[in-house]
C-alpha cells in the first residue's frame, strides 16, 4: 500500500525540505522578534504584533493574492529578486519558503514570544550581577528557561508548513520537484477523482500531524509537571 | 584624596521618572553593613539598583575605594562591577539546582578573571558550611523554602567574590522564624567576612540589630547619614519618625536572676535588668533604648515600678519637630570607658525642662520604661 510512486516520493520530500528551511530561518527571525515584542515598551509593538498574527485570520488565498502581485516581475519583491538576480519568485521554491515564512510566522513566535514574557527578569539581572556578560546570560540562563517555547515553536511552525496549502496554490502552481507539495499533489488527485492515492498520501500526512502533535504535548506536560527536563 | 578615603564608597544619582524622581549623594564607609532605610517607596531599591548597575539610564557618579564604577564619561555594566546583589525573593535560576546556582557566579568570575580557585576570598566549602547548605545541594529550587532560597541567594552572591554586597531587603518574604534564624546568619557573616554591606529595609529592628551606618531616604532624598546611633539621634528632626528616637548600645548578659526571671545586662559600666532576652551568660547583645521611654528624674526615686534608672550627665539639649519637646542627650556617669557610644537620648517636654530647671552637665536619673532586645 506504501509502494509510493516517484512523483509522490518527489512531493513528500520537497514538503520536508521547505518545512525544515523554513523552520530553521523563522527560528532565526523569530528569536529576536520575539523578545523585542515581550520586552518592549514601544508604540510600534502593538501593531508589530497584529501583523505577525495577521496570516492567522487571513484566508491563505488573500495571502497568496498579495504575494503573487509582490513577485510579479513589476512588483516590490519581484524586482528587489531580479535587482539580486534571483530571477522571478512566482512559481518557484525560493518564492514558496519566502512566503510560508510569513505565512507560519505567528505560530513560531507566539509560543517563544510567550515564553519569553513570563520569564522573571530579575533572573537576568541576577546573573549579569554575577558577572555574566549578556550573551552568557542568553545562553546560559534565557535559552534554557525559554526552551520549551523554542521547541513549540520549531514544532509548529514546521507542521503548519507542512499543512500549507491554499498560499502554495496560489504562488507555487503545482511544479513537480519545484512548488508540488503533497498537500497540492492531493488536491491533484482528488481532482481527477483518483481517490484512493489521495487516501493514501492523506493517511500519511494525518499520521505524520498526529505523531508531531502527540509529541509536542507530551514534551510540554512533562516539562510542566517536572519543572526540568 | 588621602589614604583615609581610600575605604570609601562615594555615589551620587539623580534621574526623573514621569511619577517619580530622586537625587541620591553620599559617602558611606566601605566597611560593616551600612542600612539604607525608609518607608516604601522612597526609592530605597532604586538606590542599590544604581549602584549595581541595574539601572543604565540613570546619570551619575559612582566610586568604590576610588575606582570609578560610572561617571559623567564612564559606564561599567553590571556585569563588571563586581557587586554582589541579593534579591528580594532571591532570583534563584529556576533551571539549575542548588549546586549550580551557586557556582555560576563563581564560574564566571574565575573565567573573567583567569583566577584559579586557591585564589578565592570565599570559597563554596566555606559558604557551604557557614549557611548551612549542605543538605540542600543537589536539590532544585522550586524545592526550597523562603528561608532556604535566601540562604542559597546570599552564599550564591558572595562566591561572585565581590568587593561589595547588595541587599534588597532578603528578609521582606520570610516569616517571623526564619527571619531570626537569617538575622544571625547575616550577623555571622558581618563578623567573619569582613565584607562591606549595603543592606536596605524598611524595618527599623533590623536596620537596629545589624547596621554600623545608616542613610535615611525620604521622598527620593538621603536625609540623613553617618554612624548609626547619631542617626537615631537625628531623627527627632521628622515628625514620621518621632517614635523612632533612640540609642543602640551593646551589652553583655552578666547574670541571671532566677527569682525574678530577670537578666542581669552590663552596658557601658552600668547595670540594667532586663526580661526575656533568651540569651545565654556571656552573650553579647544589642539593646535599643527610645528616646520617648525615658524620663529624667532630679533624684534617685527609690519609690519608683521603674527597674532601670541610671545616673546621666546632660550633654546637650536638641529642637525636635514637635514644638512640645525637646531632646536631651545623657552621657551615662558610671562609664569608665567614656567611649562616644554611652549616652542615652530622652524626650521631654519643654515644660519639664523648665520647672526642673535643668542645665547642661546637671546630674540626673534617666529613668527607662522599656529596652528593646534587638539581637
Amino acid at each position: 500500500m506504501f509502494a509510493l510512486t516517484h512523483e509522490e516520493l518527489q512531493a513528500l520530500w520537497l514538503t520536508v525540505k521547505l518545512a525544515s528551511l523554513v523552520t530553521f530561518i523563522l527560528l532565526l527571525i523569530s528569536t529576536p522578534l520575539a523578545w523585542w515584542l515581550a520586552k518592549s515598551r514601544s508604540r510600534f509593538a502593538p501593531s508589530i504584533s497584529a501583523l505577525v498574527a495577521l496570516p492567522l485570520v487571513l484566508p491563505p488565498s488573500v495571502l497568496g493574492f498579495y504575494f503573487l502581485i509582490a513577485f510579479a516581475p513589476q512588483g516590490p519583491i519581484g524586482q528587489l529578486s531580479q535587482w539580486l538576480g534571483l530571477g522571478s519568485l512566482a512559481f518557484s521554491f525560493t518564492g514558496l519558503v519566502i512566503a510560508s515564512i510569513v505565512y507560519s510566522l505567528p505560530f513560531v513566535v507566539q509560543p517563544i514570544q510567550n515564553a519569553f514574557s513570563t520569564f522573571p527578569h530579575e533572573q537576568l539581572e541576577a546573573a549579569a550581577t554575577l558577572g555574566a556578560s549578556p550573551f552568557k546570560v542568553f545562553y546560559s540562563v534565557v535559552l534554557p528557561n525559554v526552551k520549551v517555547g523554542l521547541i513549540t515553536g520549531a514544532v509548529l511552525g514546521f507542521a503548519h508548513t507542512v499543512g500549507e496549502f491554499g498560499v502554495i496554490l496560489m504562488i507555487g502552481g503545482n511544479i513537480p520537484g519545484e512548488t508540488q507539495v503533497a498537500s497540492v499533489k492531493i488536491y491533484e488527485y482528488v481532482e481527477a477523482m483518483d481517490y484512493s492515492q489521495a487516501h493514501r498520501l492523506s493517511a500519511i500526512l494525518l499520521v505524520f500531524s498526529f505523531v508531531v502533535l502527540l509529541a509536542v504535548y507530551r514534551f510540554q506536560k512533562k516539562v510542566s509537571v517536572t519543572g526540568r527536563d | 584624596m588621602t589614604e583615609a578615603n581610600k575605604n570609601f564608597i562615594n555615589f551620587n544619582f539623580e534621574h526623573a521618572y514621569t511619577n517619580f524622581d530622586f537625587c541620591f549623594s553620599a559617602e558611606v564607609p566601605a566597611q560593616g553593613i551600612t542600612a539604607i532605610w525608609g518607608q516604601s517607596g522612597c526609592g530605597k531599591s532604586t538606590l542599590l539598583r544604581c549602584i549595581a548597575g541595574l539601572e543604565p539610564q540613570v546619570k551619575g557618579e559612582l566610586s568604590i575605594n576610588q575606582h570609578c564604577m560610572q561617571d559623567k564619561q564612564n559606564f561599567v555594566p553590571a556585569h563588571q562591577r563586581n557587586i554582589g546583589y541579593v534579591f528580594q525573593q532571591g532570583a534563584l535560576f529556576a533551571h539549575l539546582n542548588v549546586e549550580e546556582n551557586l557556582t555560576y557566579g563563581l564560574n564566571n568570575y574565575l573565567a573573567n578573571n583567569k583566577a584559579n580557585s586557591q585564589q578565592l576570598t570565599f570559597t563554596l566549602e566555606s559558604l557551604v558550611e557557614l549557611m548551612g547548605l549542605r543538605y540542600l545541594l543537589r536539590r532544585s529550587v522550586d524545592k526550597l523554602s523562603g528561608g532556604e532560597r535566601q540562604r542559597v541567594a546570599i552564599a550564591r552572591a558572595l562566591l561572585s567574590q565581590p568587593k561589595l554586597l547588595l541587599m534588597d531587603e532578603p528578609l521582606a518574604a520570610l516569616d517571623q522564624q526564619n527571619k531570626q534564624a537569617l538575622l544571625k546568619l547575616l550577623e555571622q557573616i558581618k563578623q567573619q567576612l569582613k565584607i562591606p554591606i549595603l543592606y536596605v529595609s524598611h524595618d527599623i529592628n533590623e536596620v537596629c540589630r545589624l547596621a554600623d551606618h545608616l542613610l535615611v531616604i525620604q521622598d527620593g532624598k538621603i536625609v540623613e547619614s553617618g554612624d548609626l546611633n547619631s542617626v537615631l539621634a537625628s531623627l527627632s528632626q521628622y515628625q514620621w519618625m518621632q517614635e523612632q528616637v533612640g540609642v543602640v548600645l551593646q551589652g553583655q548578659v552578666v547574670a541571671n536572676i532566677a527569682d525574678w526571671q530577670l537578666d542581669k545586662i552590663n552596658c557601658h559600666g552600668t547595670e540594667l535588668l532586663l526580661a526575656n532576652t533568651r540569651a545565654e551568660i556571656g552573650d553579647n547583645i544589642r539593646i535599643r533604648i527610645l528616646a520617648k521611654d525615658v524620663s529624667i528624674s532630679r533624684e534617685q526615686q527609690a519609690q519608683s515600678s521603674i527597674v532601670n534608672r541610671i545616673a546621666c550627665r546632660i550633654k546637650a539639649f536638641a529642637e525636635t519637630a514637635s514644638s512640645t519637646n525637646m531632646q536631651l542627650q545623657l552621657v551615662i556617669e558610671d562609664n569608665q570607658a567614656e567611649s562616644d557610644d554611652a549616652y542615652l537620648l530622652s524626650t521631654i517636654t519643654r515644660y519639664s525642662l523648665e520647672q526642673l530647671n535643668l542645665q547642661i552637665n546637671d546630674l540626673v536619673y534617666a529613668q527607662i520604661k522599656a529596652v528593646s532586645i534587638v539581637s
